[in-house]
């Protein structure tokens, strides 16, 4: 009887397979009703048997002896090295409290993604994440509390620090997270494309300043003297924010279609009008198209952010010694610097330790060796202003190498001037921020299918009807 | 006469089809001649220009895939076999039966099966994540194969690939095996199953392809990088500071090779079946 | 032989269909009532949702932005349904006759895209169609004497047609796969009955091969209905983090994938999802009819 024999055969490897894939699927099989498969004793059909090492465990440092169990999400590379590194120095401190830490790296959009059904469902988030500040808020509305609060960490030494960035992530007066940067707006100055046309970095105060030198540049060069960003906000939030401009007030009441922001991109459209700006290649800062563009000077300036460093020293190696950072040009004498940071990190509630886990954060990022680090391993200014002019700051590294030495003078210049954007005022601050950076900017400086005015009149509708 | 025309046509053919294969092959090709630049800057030195000469090329990025993370990429690479392998066996048992089943039998209720089968179709299961996170978080199939083959393992669109195919094979031989004494499932197993194996080979290649290549439910459901799936774990050389574009283009590369394997090995089972030809009219 | 069998001609179907009604109950009708359900709610917080009516669905009638997506996915769905069936029927029946020299060569050349994750072709169509002036497909169009284009920072229709170039490079290959199966089962003695009687290639081909195919020509249609619109990959990949500029390449899931994810508005992704159903639904009804899906042919 061959068919009954091929029959026999099939369903049993049918059979065998389900079995194997539930026998490997978890330490303690649930399903193990009936003469349970041990994975090490593979049955016929055995190509679809699973080994039980699913669940075996993350990258892990030094796991000595009862080291303590953290995991840490990030979507920066750079930051799991920096942890690392905390992580060692920690247990040299401590040895009868050790850690080991496991960091996952994920996409950008997907950390949230999962960081979010995770701290749903109860189960699965990590001790310690990192956290965009453009999603920030999403994570901070009602009453539920998905974060620890971090101010037994961070009053005691919040007098060294910068408090608009402290306030970042304060909500209903709890420090939720901790940013690893300040995020100083800075203005990249290309000099040798400045200097064909005459014109000195220094010379440019203000916003109207930068227009005149613009006409000069594009004059004796063909060439615009700033780009700006459609596909991303920062820049314009940057420009905004000078003039008190932001998408919230403190009350989380939406002020995106302010007089002040409409004035903002009234003027950022004058220079695209004249030719004085052009939109950024490729949409962003980020893109490769934008790198390729700016190596080759394509543009006389740029405004972003300190950390952006980073970006020139990496991918525009061409333009070492040729880049001046400045202060950005203000509106009038009543311009403030907003200042956003970027990524803060937050201990979650889903943390066994939250304690220790708290400790551990305040010694990697708040501690003056923390900050140092910030700087040196990371390249980003810190939230510590008591330490920006010591000379661990004026330490020669790659970026005072492509800079120059003074850098965190300008920053020290502008200290004063630096003032809290209300990220955790709405919970719509996310979809805010997305506004801008898919619809606004574009339609108003790309397509020029809506005026300033109507385009930030359409989005506060849009975030009106998401309430 | 005839035999000319036949040349015209075979020279016409052939050069629309060089023009068709080289638009297939040129974006695999770059990746390929790509990877083996180990200065990526170099590539996009001004912006996105996509211009390679060889005195960029080395195999520095196929070593540094081998050593990076201790090898995390391989076990990513272990973890899409297994997957594949388990999403493939199961999800072509249990849909080729069922597709069987709704193609050659009349029943009570056929017709709201069918509707509910085309309409597991048209779910967009992006939206389905949070509550499919939460059943399988209440199962314990977080962070294990099962939990990512599971959900989607009978699917509408395999079944609906059985049915249609199923539709074309004559009942008759169902009635001759019926008098013969045949059981209902031995006549699938094996009568109407081996009329059905070039649809069968067919499935074995796009089941391997969706599962190698799936993207969004690896990700959610597997929380620690050496558990991710190839496909997951490449878009981790993404980032918003800066592309791992080394990784990026050697690991993609790689990651490709099983699944073209399986292919190659396929596509003779493929012609075999039909040169065997289960089916006549 | 008088054994009574459990699985009888009567209940054999109920048995072969036990696996999709498992599966079906499990991972989509109870996931598809929580959507529901979640639909007429608003995550506020973390997971605590408000009872907000018809809110959610009052919100999608003004949403300008679903308008644009709606367009997009329907000029996408139109767009691979013209382009992969024309192109995949015909290169299936090139690459199926005998006078076709090195068949099997191009059949796997065509079909080797199909084998690469969106991811792994998101890699290259990211950068082929970037924004500087010397991309690949700049410098094509430039040899073609036209200008250097921003192709997906445009217009929606440049947009359009990056979407369905990634995503039929990726699939024409499949279609071919499964019209060249269906051709197959075309008996032989059909064609040389019909040569016989003195049709043309093209007689032939229309009364012989497209009936032939009819069944799979219909899957083909009614998979890339459904999969055109409910794409979010090719989307997802083009543009980074679904930074969509201006609507140009937002796809309905696209929208309900940031809605929901990026913004964490649980509520009106889930509405949209439901009506997203809804229209899919109808579409269905539709197809079934006219198709008579699941019918035998007489």
């Amino acid at each position: 009887m061959k068919r009954k024999m091929a029959a026999l055969l099939l369903s049993s490897i049918l059979a065998a397979s389900l079995l194997g894939g539930c026998g490997g699927t978890s330490s303690e099989p649930a399903a193990d009703d009936q003469a349970s498969v041990p994975s090490e004793e593979p049955v016929q059909a055995g190509k679809e048997e699973m080994p039980a090492e699913t669940q075996e465990d993350g990258e892990t440092t030094q796991a000595t002896g009862e080291a303590t169990q953290l995991t840490f999400w990030t979507y920066v590379e750079q930051h799991t090295e920096f942890m690392q590194d905390a992580v060692t120095v920690w247990n040299e401190k401590h040895p009868d409290e050790p850690i080991a830490l496991s960091t996952e790296t994920y996409p950008v959009d997907d950390m949230h993604s999962k960081l979010l059904i995770t701290l749903q469902s109860g189960d699965g988030a990590p001790d310690i994440v990192d956290v965009n500040v453009a999603r920030f808020s999403d994570f901070m509305q009602g009453d539920t509390e998905v974060f620890v609060p971090l101010n037994d960490i961070i009053e005691p030494e919040k007098e060294s620090f910068l408090e608009p960035v402290l306030d970042i992530y304060k909500y209903n007066g709890n420090y939720y997270g901790i940013e690893y940067h300040v995020g100083a707006p800075i203005m990249f100055y290309n000099t040798e494309i400045l200097d064909q046309a005459g014109v000195k970095a220094e010379d440019i105060v203000t916003w109207d300043d930068l227009h005149e030198a613009g006409k000069k540049v594009l004059e004796a060069t063909g060439k615009p003297i700033i780009t700006f960003e459609v596909n991303d906000s920062w820049s314009y939030y940057i420009m905004a924010g000078e003039k008190k401009g932001d998408y919230f007030d403190e009350n989380g009441n939406c002020i995106i279609n302010s007089k002040e922001n409409a004035e903002v991109l009234e003027f950022m459209l004058s220079m695209i009008e004249d030719g004085t700006a052009v939109t950024t290649p490729g949409g962003g800062f980020h893109t490769e198209e934008y790198y390729g563009y700016m190596s080759q000077g394509g543009a006389a300036s740029m405004l972003e952010c300190l950390w952006y460093m980073g970006r020139f020293t990496d991918y525009m190696p061409e333009l070492s010694g040729k880049i001046q950072v400045a202060a950005p040009p203000v509106w009038d004498e009543n311009s403030v610097y907003p200042v956003f940071g970027g990524t803060g990190t937050s201990v979650t509630t889903q943390c066994e330790h939250p304690d220790l886990a708290s400790r551990f954060l305040a010694e990697a990022k708040i501690s003056v060796e923390g900050a140092e680090k910030i700087w040196n391993v990371l390249g980003f200014d810190p939230l510590r202003w008591d330490i920006w002019e010591s000379d661990a700051m004026k330490a020669q590294n790659k970026y005072t190498d492509y800079f120059g030495s003074d850098i965190f003078d300008v920053v020290l210049g502008m200290k004063d001037q630096f003032h809290p954007s209300n990220i955790t005022a709405s919970p719509q601050f996310s979809l805010a921020n997305s506004l801008v950076a898919t619809d606004i900017m574009f339609r108003v400086l790309n397509e020029q299918s809506a005026t300033p005015q109507e385009a930030l009149d359409n989005a506060a509708a849009e975030i009106e009807s998401a309430q | 006469m005839k035999r000319t025309r036949n040349r015209m046509y075979q020279v016409c053919v052939v050069f629309f089809l060089l023009i068709m294969a080289v638009i297939c092959l040129a974006p695999f090709v770059y990746l390929v001649v790509t990877s083996f630049v180990t200065d990526m800057s170099l590539v996009f030195k001004n912006g996105i220009a996509l211009k390679i000469t060889p005195d960029m090329l080395g195999a520095g990025n196929y070593s540094m895939l081998r050593t990076d993370d201790n090898g995390l990429y391989f076990s990513w690479f272990k973890n899409s076999i297994l997957i594949t392998m388990l999403f493939t066996v199961m999800s072509i048992t249990l849909s080729s039966m069922v597709g069987y089943g709704v193609a050659m039998y009349d029943f009570k209720g056929k017709k709201i099966i069918l509707v509910m089968i085309l309409s597991t179709m048209m779910i967009p299961v992006e939206t389905l994540m949070i509550p499919l996170y939460n059943e399988m978080s209440q199962f314990n199939l977080l962070n294990s194969y099962l939990g990512v083959v599971l959900p989607f393992a009978v699917s509408g669109f395999t079944i609906y690939f059985f049915l249609q195919y199923g539709q074309s094979l004559s009942s008759e031989y169902m009635d001759a095996a019926r008098i013969d004494g045949c059981g209902e499932i031995r006549i699938f197993l094996n009568i109407m199953g081996p009329l059905m194996k070039p649809a069968f080979t067919s499935m074995i290649i796009l089941q391997a392809t969706t599962a190698w290549n799936d993207f969004l439910w690896p990700l959610i459901v597997m929380s620690k990088n050496v558990n991710f799936t190839l496909t997951v774990g490449l878009q981790t050389y993404l980032s918003p500071y800066g592309n791992n574009y080394n990784l990026l283009f050697a690991g993609a590369v790689v990651s490709v090779i099983p699944i073209m394997i399986l292919f190659f090995l396929c596509q003779k089972l493929f012609m075999e079946g039909m040169i065997m030809g289960g089916i006549k009219g | 032989m008088k054994k009574k069998r459990l699985i009888t001609q009567k209940t054999a179907p109920y048995f072969f269909c036990a696996p999709f009604l498992i599966s079906f109950f499990l991972f989509l009708l109870y996931p598809m009532i929580n959507m529901v359900y979640t639909s007429f709610h608003k995550l506020e917080g973390i997971s605590k949702y408000r009872y907000v009516g018809m809110a959610n669905y009052e919100r999608l009638m003004t949403d300008t932005h679903i308008k644009a997506a709606i367009c997009n996915s329907l000029g996408f769905t139109v767009g691979i349904i013209v382009v992969n069936v024309t192109l995949a029927l015909f290169l299936a029946v090139l690459l199926n006759q005998k006078l076709t020299p090195c068949r099997n060569a191009f059949r796997t050349a065509i079909y080797i895209p199909a084998l690469t994750s969106i991811i792994v072709a998101g890699i290259f169509f990211r950068l082929f169609f970037g924004s500087n002036t010397d991309t690949p497909l700049n410098t094509l169009m430039r040899f073609f004497g036209a200008g250097p284009k921003e192709w997906l920072y445009d217009t929606a229709l440049t947009g359009i047609v990056a979407l369905v170039f990634t995503s039929t490079w990726r699939w024409l290959g499949t279609n071919i796969l499964y019209f060249l199966s269906a051709l197959q089962t075309i008996p032989p003695e059909l064609y040389d009955a019909a040569y016989v009687d003195g049709a043309s290639a093209w007689q032939r081909f229309w009364h012989v091969t497209l009936p032939g195919v009819k069944p799979i020509l219909i899957f083909v249609v009614t998979i890339l209905t459904y999969g055109g619109l409910r794409m979010f990959g090719e989307s997802y990949v083009l543009w980074p983090g679904s930074k969509t500029p201006g609507d140009i390449g937002l796809t309905i899931v696209l929208y309900i994938y940031r809605t929901a994810f990026g913004q964490f508005d649980m509520g009106y992704a889930s509405a949209m999802s439901v009506a997203l159903f809804v229209f899919l639904m109808i579409l269905n009804a539709l197809y079934i009819k006219f198709f008579r899906i699941g019918k035998k042919e007489g």
